[in-house]
This record gives C-alpha cells, structure tokens and sequence, in this order.
C-alpha cells in the first residue's frame, strides 16, 4: 500500500529542495494536485544538450525523472529513512523543446529495503509523453539489521 | 599541452569533433573541466572533475553521472563512423555503484559496442581517477542518422 501525503508536504519538499543545489541547477519545483504531486524542470539554457537543434539533454531529462521519483519517495516515507538511488532506466519517447517539463511518478511499490517507481514526464501535452524512466531505490530505515554487504 | 599519450594524431574529422563537442564546445561540459584521455575507434575516455555546484548533500548528485555518461556513450558512437551524422539516445539505463565527494577527479569511459540496423550500442563506467573505484555503469542505445533536426528523435 502506498502511503498517504501528508497535509504538510510541500513544506517538506520545498525545505528540501532549497538544501539541494542540484535540485537548483535543475530548477526543480512541485505542486501537489490532491494526492498526486507534479514536478516541474524549470528550463534554463544550462540544459540544452545540443546547442544547434536546442534540445534538452537527455541526461538532464534523465536526472530530472530520477529526482523527481526520489522525492516521491521521500514525500511518502518517514523523515529518518535513508533513500538512495541504485538504477535508472530511462526511454526518451520524443525530442523535447526549450521549454519547461513537468512530470508524475507512479510507485509501484515501497518495500522494507527496495522501492521500485516510475516517472513520465512531458512539456505541451501531457498525453504526449516524451520521456519515462524507471528508478530503483535503496531503502534504509533505521531499525535495519546489517547486510552482508556491511559486514564484510 | 601536449595530449594524452591515448589519443592518436592526427584524430579523424568525426573523433575530432566529438573531442571539440565535450571538451570546449558545451557550457555544462565546459564547467566540469573534461579532458580527453583515450580517443580511438568506438572507444573515449575523459578526466573531469564534479564541483559542489551540483551536489545534493555531502556528494556529487548521481543524476551528473547519467549526464555525463549519456553523453560520453553517445561520442563514442560517433568514434566508430566514419563521417558525422545526428545520433539521440533511445534509451539510458545507469547504475549507481557508490557516492564521490564533489572536485574528485573522475575518469569516464564508453565503447560503442556495435551498430545493427542504424541503432548502436553503448556501455560506458564512472571512476574514482585514482582509487579505480566504480562510481557508476551505464548502457545506451542510439539512433544513427536522426530523421529530422526538430520533430522527432526516432
């Protein structure tokens, strides 16, 4: 089961977003549209991957969908679990324009130690996608026991 | 300066300007001081360094690795043609190995690992430059030849 927003979550986002300075450079912001949260890219030329058809790179594409799906986590866990990023599988559907992109991200599911989501994005029409990726996110509460990873 | 004993001379035209492309060509890449230290047919390596300008917290933020990586993939396709042509990226996938402080000096690296049917194939690593610790993988497909400059990537 996929927890609920908290009615205080744009707060946390925004404090959050504030103390990232890659979530600056990427321009981040999010609304929330009852319990479904839209993050926008806030284009800046800093994104352009090719200067000469002015295109967004497709790793700020991927960036922004990786970041977006970990703050989803982030706005549906408690505030002292550990979420870390382990993979990204990004599909670029369609050349994008110089503008703003907006996205939403689907959890498939939030477990103990892994949570698998999967984040759309698109500009002018939503119902025209132009990228989706999946991410994959290491979850560390604190009452985990250690792994085998962390004892050798 | 002389160049990296990698990197063959004279280049060819395509190695050149993918060379160019990352190295003073882009802003972003401009800002994370890319050097080339392996150019040949199908493979390029780069030295950079991350600064703190796109952390999130105490390390450089991951999403700067699938940047980078989306890129140095894709110029390593256009090291195996022989004359240059648009290529975007179909799809991405990065791993994340494990976390670097923003300024360590990185070394990364792809191969094209083949073309079939106008898409080509990439793999590529994220490394600490002196430690030789993985910091991230990733593959890509390209499409060779894009159709049009604007409307489409496929």
């Amino acid at each position: 089961m996929i927890p609920e927003l908290p009615a205080d979550i744009l707060d946390k986002l925004d404090r959050r977003i504030a103390a990232s300075e890659m979530a600056g450079w990427l321009n981040l912001s999010v609304i929330r549209e009852d319990n479904q949260l839209i993050y926008t890219l806030g284009f800046d030329e800093a994104h352009i991957g090719n200067p000469v058809i002015r295109a967004i790179h497709g790793g700020v594409v991927s960036t922004f969908l990786e970041t977006a799906s970990w703050y989803e986590a982030y706005a549906r866990l408690p505030e002292d679990v550990n979420i870390n990023v382990t993979s990204v599988h990004t599909n670029f559907l369609r050349s994008t324009t110089p503008t703003d992109v907006y996205a939403s991200v689907s959890i498939h599911r939030l477990g103990r130690r892994f949570g698998f989501l999967e984040a759309t994005c698109w500009q002018e029409d939503r119902d025209k996608p132009v990228a989706t990726a999946e991410t994959g996110i290491r979850i560390k509460r604190p009452d985990e026991k250690s792994s085998l990873a962390d004892k050798t | 300066m002389t160049e990296h004993p990698d990197i063959p001379s004279p280049l060819s035209p395509v190695q050149q300007a993918a060379k160019a492309f990352i190295e003073s060509e882009h802003p972003l890449f401009r800002s994370l001081g890319l050097k080339a230290t392996r150019i040949s047919e199908g493979e390029i390596s780069f030295r950079l360094t991350v600064p703190a300008g796109y952390s999130d917290g105490d390390y450089v933020h991951s999403g700067i690795m699938a940047i980078m990586l989306d890129t140095i993939l894709g110029n390593a396709v256009w090291t195996s043609l022989d004359r240059f042509v648009p290529i975007a990226t179909i799809n991405l996938k990065t791993d994340y190995f494990s976390k670097v402080a923003p300024d360590t000096p990185l070394i990364c690296s792809g191969i094209c690992e083949g073309i079939r049917d106008d898409v080509a194939y990439s793999t590529g690593r994220a490394m600490i430059e002196k430690s030789g610790e993985l910091v991230a993988m990733a593959a890509g497909t390209f499409m060779v030849g894009t159709r049009s400059k604007s409307k489409s990537r496929l």
